[in-house]
């Protein structure tokens, strides 16, 4: 028994050289290869990979540690469509929104990779099958902080326009362990700001109560109210919201 | 079916009446379907002869039985021989169902009848599609005697005629070089028109049987259509990847084109089972030097050809038609014409090798780049090494031996790549890194560099590296193995029409011009007056009035005049 027992551990200890040294030579091999290799399209591609639109240009995503909350609008991957500045029309894509970058990330699944989409690229984005509607999301210049471009979901789009600024950020919180057991003192948490885009591209921010969006009219206080009681609208819904819009675009935006 | 039938409390006769109009019915809208999804292109050139060196105008409509398809269509028209050899091959922009453009004659191009043909390339795959062919004279320029010209049989289908139009010749000097002419429009004319275009010119004793009509032929299609897209302001560039040692097709290979610029195009296309890929290449306009080579590791052992974008029709019988003494010294005459019209105007040609390409993109192919360098700004620094140790940082440049590697810095991992950087020279892929070796400061405008893993569509490339040179050329492709430098006929750049419809002539030039007056008009008028001035060639004019229908129809009108 003894004996059988020394010859399996030598066995075993001679096994994990032999593994040991073959994994070394095997590292070695593909580091020396990879040295020397110029140029290696890591997939085979196919004829899939053809279009006669202009290609997806876009980055390598890399997700960053999230202990609690998401990265993204939703974390499922999203079927969806995307629009190119020069019009050129993607469908049934992967999408997820990260919310944190305010990137649109698409899975390639020709070369399986998740790509950051470059953002001058894109000009509009829809998610398919939301639980109501489609969820169209634009991309459109900000006036106010953060500047530049951004993508905005759209509610109500005329002269006027609705739209939500989705912005994940991270924020303090009590401490608390996350999943691997480290103390953290920060959460992820999705905020919606609401919008009006004025035909002027200027963004006002306005929250889903009567008196906020009263305060961006001023001078129009009075009717403005008449219209809103008249419509039976307390400003407090998306649904609500959107009426409203198009009752201030209506009466004071339409020539 | 009797027993059917008799069952009914219909009548026979009515049931079987009722049964056939249904059939027909069914067959009417079936070969209504097909009749709408046939296209059709008619070429309206300006004249129907011309001397070799001249430029033809011409018109050409696409009708596909709906406007949603037409606009921003492309149009190819090509020049062939009687038998079916191709000379010369323009693409133009339609810009709702009709589009302009010019066809250079060659210089060379012997006297002969020749065929203008148009199509699009949507009908390459339409089994059934007609060509409808335009029939153009051609006298060679050096030619001093032309006795006879090769003639083909042709039954010509005419157009519409529209008899309803009149036109007038205005009184004036008899025989004096400014004439005037009314056209009188119906109203239903104006009405019916989507366009309506106008041609005075000289009639030609020899072609004038070509300008009421064309001649219908087949489109003969030796394989199944690659690619039968609809191009709208692009250009479909088709070619074939074979083996160098077997020539057998190849399949799954990665071919790239690109273009220099300031901001560099650049596509792929992944070749199919029969070693067939396309390039969709849009609003390129003129002439372009395109770069296409395989993106592989082992470059020279495929090679590349492309595919000529000409249709194929069934060649003409022809004879040999001997002219008569009118018809010899009509040609003779516009031969010595066009002699003497270079010789007091010089040949001015129309300028068609500049190249335009528009992108809406604000970045090129590579995205935004995470860093740019202008070595210029910096100390001069004798090569490459030098300036990717001083200037360029995140780029690793490395000479051992004989061998060069670069690497990026990888912002994403926060590593350095372990494959080499897609690399670009003035917007053209290189792959191999000696190239910027001896390049120093004097000659670098700028780097772009993406540290990052970039993807353009499926393609991968671990960070790029493209450097800019102070004076951009090609000419280094030309010695690389594996790339494939084409000059390429794009579209068209747009051009107006250079006839000038009024007099243009200084005191004791001669004028030799054989069109005389073309226009168009959208909005058609009851009454049209046109004033232009004959020429110094002796003959009749031909008015000719072609109204494009919005009915997707040709009609004409087609008068000569005596000009003694």
């Amino acid at each position: 028994m003894m004996y059988t027992k020394t010859y399996a551990k030598s066995v075993m200890a001679f096994n994990t050289k032999c593994v040991l040294a073959f994994v070394l030579f095997m590292l070695l091999v593909s580091v020396s290869w990879a040295q020397k290799n110029k140029f290696s399209p890591e997939i085979k591609l196919t004829t899939a990979s053809n279009t006669t639109n202009y290609k997806i240009p876009g980055k390598q995503f890399y997700p960053i540690y999230i202990p609690r909350g998401s990265q993204f609008y939703d974390d499922n991957w999203e079927t969806g469509s995307v629009v190119l500045i020069n019009g050129d029309v993607y469908t049934n894509l992967h999408l997820k929104y990260n919310t944190v970058d305010d990137e649109l990330i698409y899975l390639n699944t020709n070369n399986r990779r998740a790509i950051t989409i470059d953002k001058d690229a894109v000009s509009e984005f829809v998610f398919d099958k939301r639980v109501k509607a489609s969820q169209r999301f634009k991309k459109m210049e900000f006036d106010r902080i953060p500047k530049g471009d951004h993508y905005f979901e759209m509610l109500y789009e005329g002269r006027l326009q609705l739209v939500i600024f989705n912005r994940t950020m991270e924020e303090k919180t009590s401490p608390y362990k996350d999943r691997n057991g480290l103390l953290q003192v920060s959460d992820f948490v999705l905020r919606r700001n609401y919008y009006i885009c004025f035909p002027d591209m200027h963004f006002e921010k306005v929250k889903l109560k009567r008196g906020s969006l009263l305060a961006l009219f001023p001078d129009k206080k009075k009717e403005l109210r008449k219209l809103l009681r008249k419509d039976k609208n307390s400003f407090r819904t998306n649904e609500e919201a959107i009426r409203a819009t198009q009752l201030i675009e209506t009466n004071f935006f339409l020539e | 079916m009797i027993a059917l039938i008799s069952g009914n409390k219909y009548p026979e006769p009515i049931l079987m009446n009722k049964k056939y109009s249904a059939i027909l019915l069914l067959f009417v809208f079936v070969m209504g379907l097909t009749t709408t999804a046939q296209e059709k292109v008619f070429l309206i050139p300006d004249r129907t002869s011309c001397v070799s060196g001249d430029t033809v105008w011409f018109t050409t409509a696409v009708f596909d039985g709906t406007r949603e398809n037409v606009a921003g269509n492309v149009v190819h028209v090509q020049l062939d021989k009687l038998d079916g050899k191709h000379i010369t091959r323009v693409n133009i922009v339609s810009n709702e169902i009709t589009g302009r453009g010019f066809l250079p004659v060659p210089d060379s191009l012997s006297s002969g009848t020749y065929v203008l043909k148009a199509f699009t390339n949507v009908q390459m795959a339409q089994t059934s599609a007609v060509v409808h062919q335009r029939l153009l004279t051609v006298y060679n320029r050096f030619d001093t005697e032309i006795s006879s010209l090769n003639y083909p049989e042709f039954s010509l289908q005419n157009f519409d005629q529209l008899n309803e139009i009149r036109i007038v010749k205005n009184k004036g000097v008899e025989g004096s070089k400014p004439v005037s002419f009314t056209i009188n429009i119906p109203e239903e004319i104006q009405n019916e028109a989507e366009e309506m275009i106008v041609t005075a010119r000289l009639a030609d004793v020899n072609s004038e049987a070509f300008s009421t009509g064309w001649v219908s032929a087949p489109l003969v299609q030796k394989e199944a259509a690659y690619m039968p897209f609809r191009e709208k302001n692009g250009l479909l560039i088709k070619g074939k990847i074979f083996s160098n040692q077997d020539g057998k097709e190849v399949q799954g290979a990665k071919i790239i084109l690109s273009i220099s610029d300031t901001l560099p195009y650049f596509d792929y296309c992944i070749s199919d089972s029969l070693g067939r890929f396309y390039f969709y290449l849009r609003n390129a306009y003129g002439i372009g030097d395109l770069i296409v080579q395989e993106l592989t590791e082992t470059p020279g052992l495929n090679s590349i050809e492309f595919y000529e974008n000409y249709i194929e029709t069934p060649a003409f019988v022809t004879s040999q038609k001997f002219m008569n003494n009118e018809e010899r010294s009509y040609a003779e005459d516009l031969i010595k014409a066009a002699y003497f019209d270079r010789f007091f105007k010089t040949y001015n040609k129309i300028s068609t090798d500049t190249f335009s390409i528009s992108t809406e993109f604000s970045y090129p192919f590579y995205g935004k780049p995470t860093a740019s360098f202008y070595p210029e700004e910096f100390i001069d620094l004798p090569d490459f090494q030098e300036i990717s140790r001083e200037i360029l940082r995140g780029v690793q440049y490395r000479e051992r031996k004989d061998e060069v590697t670069i690497r990026l810095f990888d912002h994403g991992t926060d590593n350095i790549f372990n494959d080499e950087p897609f690399k670009l020279l003035d917007g053209v892929p290189v792959f191999d890194p000696k190239i910027f070796s001896d390049m120093g400061t004097s000659r670098i405008k700028k780097v772009d560099a993406v540290f990052y893993k970039q993807y353009f569509g499926d393609l991968g490339f671990s960070g790029v590296l493209a450097v800019y040179t102070h004076q951009p050329s090609t000419t280094w492709v030309e010695n690389i193995e594996g790339v494939n430098l084409i000059r390429y006929q794009c579209l068209q750049p747009e051009s107006k029409w250079n006839f000038k419809n009024t007099s243009w002539r200084r005191t004791n030039t001669p004028d030799f011009k054989k069109v005389f007056f073309r226009k168009t008009w959208t909005e058609v008028s009851s009454s049209e007056t046109i004033n232009f001035d004959t020429s110094d060639i002796q003959g009749d004019i031909v008015v000719d009035v072609i109204v494009i229908s919005k009915q997707q129809n040709i009609l004409q009108h087609h008068k000569v005049f005596e000009n003694r």
